[in-house]
């Protein structure tokens, strides 16, 4: 199989951090598209459950179909159960050298955003994709009107975490 | 007393024997925009390859309304559900309504011959919330948005029926995913969004079926009852609410998926039906080009009067001209059924092989008369989220891939194609 550019950047996250969830690969790919700007030309759409583009989950289960990245079943709650990326030896091998700034991009983001929960993610990439709405429509993008709008698609979180969260980002500088 | 205008109606239907509308609905399908979807086809030229495929967006869109009507009816039976909704008595009229409509006009904004025409929109604007790589062009949903606000929106609206408990096409546009909509207060709608545009959403399991019926085969076929019977509320693992299929109806949830591949490699996938989608795209915008319309495309769905001026064409209004041969040579391959010859084929993902081949077989018909089909697979067919499975009673949630074998096993059709005019062979 021939790994395009989206599949390369798949690759190399796997590689560096191993047991990313399904959701958790989603959202990172969501920031780098839309934090960072990388050229991954996903078309992702709000749901309740964050930013999702069919297209990612289509380039992800090309890699597990292909046997590049491994899909292990894990427990996260009481016999619920969920998918950890894991990379295979055919996938090491495949790895390629994407340019400079991609890899800094990558490991930015990995370094900011790896070591949080799939829940965290979804909740930050849920206020990253509200903001940039906003600063697009050219709506009153306050932290207020933009944590009330995370609320009502994320209703389990309370104003207040999701008001730390925002915080975060701000402070990161991943909000525009 | 109910006036005979007033008056709900039944109107026949193959999959669902009967589908009833109140008056609001009444109007909107006696509206002459969506009369337009009666000269609408499904599926394109499909009926050059299975002669039934004449059905239209007309009677699919109304049996979208009654699937996602169906399946709401029995999501809302549940107290849990209700709940997470924030839906009480009152809300869950008002809730159906809002629906039901988005669901009706879903597809309001096909041009001729469905997504075949595609081809012919405009691309995005600088700025538009869509645009990602700058190559992405208008879509039927653009347009069908645009349709809503535009020209359906006293309908909507104002209607006497809906008086008591007034609904938004603001709230229509969020259930179809518009970006330009603020929630205010209406984020539980996000959920019911799932039922347009999910991973067993209305639309699909309406199109399965009727695709299955039309044409005479047999491979979109799963049980609709218990498929409406099973959808429920789960959890995604991050404890998102999501639309899930009941534990007892894992077996619904592996046929709805199976259909739906079987339905993709055995029918949209054919080989004769994707060459015609290349001559109609190019015939299309033969005869726009014709018409006077720059460069051979629509106008962008961005006033009233650009949604007036492209609801205009239809299936009948090309065909006519298509007829009269302002079709280009494209139009001759439809009208003498003279489709380009497919001469080779690659399965599976691309390799450097794969593009190898297909390298030497541009330089062999370099100047002739050739088309590549590519990604076939990424056109219509996704693999798309896994279907979350919920046992609601120990709160348990898994992917149906988990625990189907089958489900696991099914890979992505890929497949390229290469195609050569008749006369250049």
């Amino acid at each position: 199989m021939k790994i395009d550019y989206n599949k390369k950047v798949m690759l190399k996250i796997v590689n560096e951090k191993s047991n990313l969830g399904k959701t958790s690969m989603m959202k990172i790919m969501f920031i780098l598209q839309q934090v960072f700007s990388m050229k991954l030309g996903y078309n992702f759409n709000i749901y309740t459950y964050g930013p999702y583009a069919s297209k990612v989950t289509d380039d992800l289960e090309m890699l597990i179909y292909n046997n590049f990245v491994d899909a292990e079943t894990y427990e996260y709650k009481d016999s619920s159960m969920a998918y950890r990326l894991k990379i295979t030896e055919q996938g090491k091998d495949s790895i390629d050298m994407l340019t400079l700034d991609d890899e800094r991009k990558i490991s930015k983001v990995l370094t900011v955003f790896g070591n949080k929960t799939a829940k965290e993610l979804e909740l930050d990439s849920t206020i990253i994709y509200t903001n940039n709405i906003y600063a697009k429509s050219n709506w009153d993008q306050t932290r207020e009107e933009i944590v009330k709008d995370v609320y009502e698609l994320k209703p389990r979180f309370t104003i207040e975490t999701i008001q730390s969260a925002y915080d975060s980002l701000e402070e990161e500088g991943m909000l525009s | 007393m109910n006036s005979e205008h007033d008056k709900p109606i039944k109107i026949r239907d193959p999959i669902y024997g009967f589908i009833e509308l109140d008056s609001q609905e009444k109007e909107i399908i006696n509206n002459k925009y969506f009369q337009r979807l009666r000269r609408i086809k499904q599926l394109s030229l499909t009926e050059m390859v299975y002669p039934g495929a004449c059905h239209t967006r007309f009677e699919h869109s109304l049996g979208v309304m009654q699937m996602a009507s169906d399946m709401f009816d029995n999501l809302v039976k549940h107290n849990r559900n209700k709940e997470i909704l924030k839906l009480d008595q009152y809300s869950i009229k008002r809730t159906k309504k809002i629906l039901r409509i988005a669901a009706l006009l879903h597809d309001i904004g096909h041009s001729p011959f469905s997504h075949a025409g595609e081809n012919t929109m405009e691309l995005l604007p600088e700025g538009h919330l869509d645009l990602v790589t700058g190559t992405e062009k208008y879509d039927h949903e653009h347009y069908s948005k645009a349709a809503i606000k535009f020209l359906f929106r006293d309908i909507i609206e104002d209607h006497p029926l809906v008086e008591n408990y007034p609904i938004s096409v603001d709230e229509v546009l969020l259930l179809l995913g518009d970006k330009t909509v603020r929630l205010r207060g209406r984020g539980n709608l996000m959920i019911l969004k799932e039922l347009i545009s999910g991973q067993f959403d209305a639309d699909r399991a309406d199109y399965l079926l009727r695709d299955s019926l039309h044409l005479g085969v047999n491979y979109g076929i799963y049980d609709k009852s218990r498929l409406i019977s099973c959808v429920t509320l789960g959890e995604s693992e991050t404890g998102s609410f999501v639309l899930a299929i009941e534990e007892g109806g894992l077996n619904i949830a592996e046929s709805l998926v199976i259909a739906r591949y079987q339905m993709f490699s055995q029918v949209y996938f054919h080989k004769v039906r994707r060459i015609f989608d290349y001559h109609v795209s190019n015939t299309l915008s033969e005869i726009l080009k014709y018409l006077g319309l720059k460069n051979g495309i629509f106008l962008p769905p961005t006033s009233k009067e650009n949604m007036i001026k492209y609801f205009e064409f239809d299936d009948w209004s090309i065909q006519g001209l298509l007829k009269d041969g302002k079709g280009g040579k494209h139009g001759d391959h439809i009208l003498c059924r003279t489709p380009y010859k497919k001469i080779a084929e690659w399965r599976g993902d691309m390799t450097e092989s794969i593009e190898n081949e297909i390298k030497s077989y541009e330089n062999k018909y370099s100047g002739k008369n050739y088309f590549l089909d590519k990604n076939v697979s990424t056109k219509w067919y996704k693999l798309d989220k896994d279907i979350i499975i919920s046992s609601n009673e120990t709160e348990k949630y898994y992917p149906l891939s988990m625990k189907s074998q089958l489900i696991k096993a099914i890979g992505q059709p890929n497949v390229t194609r290469f195609y050569v005019a008749r006369e250049d062979l």
